[in-house]
């Protein structure tokens, strides 16, 4: 059957179940009697007037409190009737934030103070970083060269030993590591050999897979694949979220899924995020919940949680924490209470559960993780 | 001329507009009120809130009665833009449309059938807004390239490439999701 046949069947099945009420003309009426037209539309002027008022009373309310406007609730303290909100009880600040600056340099800062620990090195074009839970093995995006992928000039996955400080690159020309929760498995982007998911065993010998991020069977889809951008991982380490962008499509697409190898190739299951139009971030917060950052029309990002499992047919949760620009980088910790957030303008904000709104760690970032996980 | 005749206090023909006016508004009502909401509910999702929209561009349409030519034109633009805004608050609860039962079906083609369409419109609301209008415009509204752009204000350039990247990118992702 065409698309385009399905669609007209689908469009018109659900809208002949929708059976709008007898009295409709009898309630225009009583509204149009209720709101007299002088009363409902003064005049323009004053209107304007009020309208700029209101926006500057908004813009004031934005720049001294970092807080949504929209939503009254800032935390979350339980289930909402939209997503659903993390409802295990409060854990402790993870101990530190492993924070790659712009200028490559990687460091330790604590979580509470933000004052650097210790420095561990300064790498060409860092990003994405990603550590083991244990904090013995950091990865991320950095231009090495020499790789064994031909004609190589992008970014590759590093895996660096704060130890020793000895680096190796892992996959040349590939974007985005992402450890798994259990230390098993790191995801990123690759285009080395086709666009594709690329995942490595960090336990079993370092076998290097690819795999669809469309799912089982469709290699065409595949061919379509622009970018693939792991972003996190579900707790239990078996789903992975990631952002596709497709050839020809402006917007990116968030998918969550259980991918092969992680999986059985029969268990193989990816489901587009809804409403990932304005997204620009995304992170787990615990394995049916996702957390995504929208940017606002006033130049700051709302972070809401999402509940994976219905899907479209719910409303996301009220804003959790809002930050001021637009973040680009999302990350939670294990227990998907404490938050770091990056934005465009390279400040990283931490937000926890229970906190009244985001406090400002460090600026010049361009990555960021918590270190260590739990 | 309308305006005129809308303002000129104690002429006959002032009366006689405003009938003409309440008829109209009620012709129009009865012919296009229930597919006016159900268009609405397809860019919303929810009845209650389609029916809002739906009513209140009627009130709109009533205000502006003088300066529109086109009434029905101007009801499902307004109809367009009170749901992209109402889309955007997000702020009401959504009440499910229960799907009606059709008879000639048997159980099991109507399950697939109904996990079909489900699907068909659960991948349509994750597309972009525009696609998404236009989408709904042409499969549901049944109208002309030309009357969509007009709905929405945009050229019929647009409409054209928004209706096929629309279609390709729910075919996409319904082959994605199978």
């Amino acid at each position: 059957m065409k698309i385009e046949d399905r669609l007209h069947d689908a469009l018109h099945d659900y809208a002949n179940g929708i059976d709008p009420s007898a009295d409709s003309w009898a309630a225009i009426v009583a509204r149009i009697d209720e709101e007299p037209v002088a009363s409902r539309r003064p005049s323009r002027r004053p209107l304007v007037l009020a309208g700029l008022a209101l926006a500057l009373i908004v813009v004031l309310i934005t720049v001294v409190v970092v807080r949504d406007t929209d939503d009254s609730t800032k935390v979350v303290t339980g289930p909402s009737s939209a997503g659903r909100a993390p409802t295990t009880g409060p854990t402790s600040l993870p101990v530190g934030v492993l924070v790659g600056h712009r200028d490559g340099s990687l460091a330790v800062v604590g979580a509470s103070d933000g004052q650097q620990q210790s420095s561990l090195g300064t790498f060409p074009d860092l990003a994405s970083v990603s550590t083991t839970p244990d904090g013995r093995r950091v990865y991320f995006q950095s231009s090495q060269s020499n790789t064994a992928c031909p004609g190589d000039v992008g970014p590759d996955v590093v895996r660096l030993d704060p130890s020793t400080s000895q680096t190796t690159v892992i996959v040349g020309e590939s974007v985005a590591p992402v450890v798994s929760t259990d230390g098993k498995w790191i995801a990123y982007g690759s285009w080395c050999d086709g666009r594709t998911l690329g995942l490595t065993s960090i336990g079993s010998g370092g076998d290097n897979f690819r795999t669809n991020p469309l799912g089982k069977s469709s290699n065409e889809a595949e061919d379509r694949v622009q970018k693939v951008e792991p972003l996190g991982w579900s707790p239990d380490s078996t789903l992975m979220l990631y952002r596709l962008q497709m050839k020809g499509d402006e917007d990116p697409h968030y998918y969550v899924g259980r991918l092969w190898p992680v999986v059985a190739p029969s268990k193989t299951k990816v489901t587009a995020l809804p409403y990932g139009r304005g997204v620009t971030a995304a992170a787990f917060v615990d394995d049916e919940t996702v957390a995504l950052a929208e940017p606002t029309a006033t130049g700051r990002t709302k972070v809401r949680t999402w509940t994976i499992t219905t899907g479209s047919e719910e409303l996301p949760s009220p804003v959790i924490f809002a930050v001021p620009g637009r973040i680009v980088s999302l990350v939670a910790d294990r227990s998907g209470q404490h938050f770091l957030a990056v934005t465009d303008a390279g400040v990283l904000y931490r937000w926890s559960q229970g906190d009244d709104q985001p406090t400002k760690v460090a600026e010049n970032v361009a990555t960021a993780a918590w270190l260590p996980w739990s | 001329m309308m305006m005129a005749d809308m303002t000129a206090a104690g002429d006959g023909r002032v009366e006689r507009s405003r009938a003409d006016r309440d008829t109209a508004l009620s012709d129009l009502h009865r012919e296009h009120y229930r597919s006016l909401v159900r268009l609405a509910c397809l860019l919303l999702d929810e009845q209650g809130a389609g029916e809002e929209v739906v009513q209140e561009a009627f009130v709109r349409v009533y205000e502006s009665w003088a300066r529109i030519d086109d009434p029905l034109a101007y009801l499902r633009s307004t109809v367009m833009n009170l749901a992209r805004s109402r889309m955007r608050r997000r702020l009401v609860a959504r009440r499910r449309v229960e799907p009606v039962t059709a008879a000639a079906m048997t159980a099991e083609e109507h399950a697939v059938r109904l996990d079909d369409r489900q699907e068909v419109l659960d991948a349509m609301r994750t597309l972009p807004r525009r696609q998404r209008e236009c989408l709904v415009l042409r499969y549901y509204a049944e109208l002309s390239e030309a009357e969509i752009a007009s709905t929405l204000g945009i050229s019929n350039g647009s409409v054209k490439s928004h209706s096929s990247r629309g279609l390709a990118a729910l075919a996409r992702r319904l082959e994605v999701r199978t």
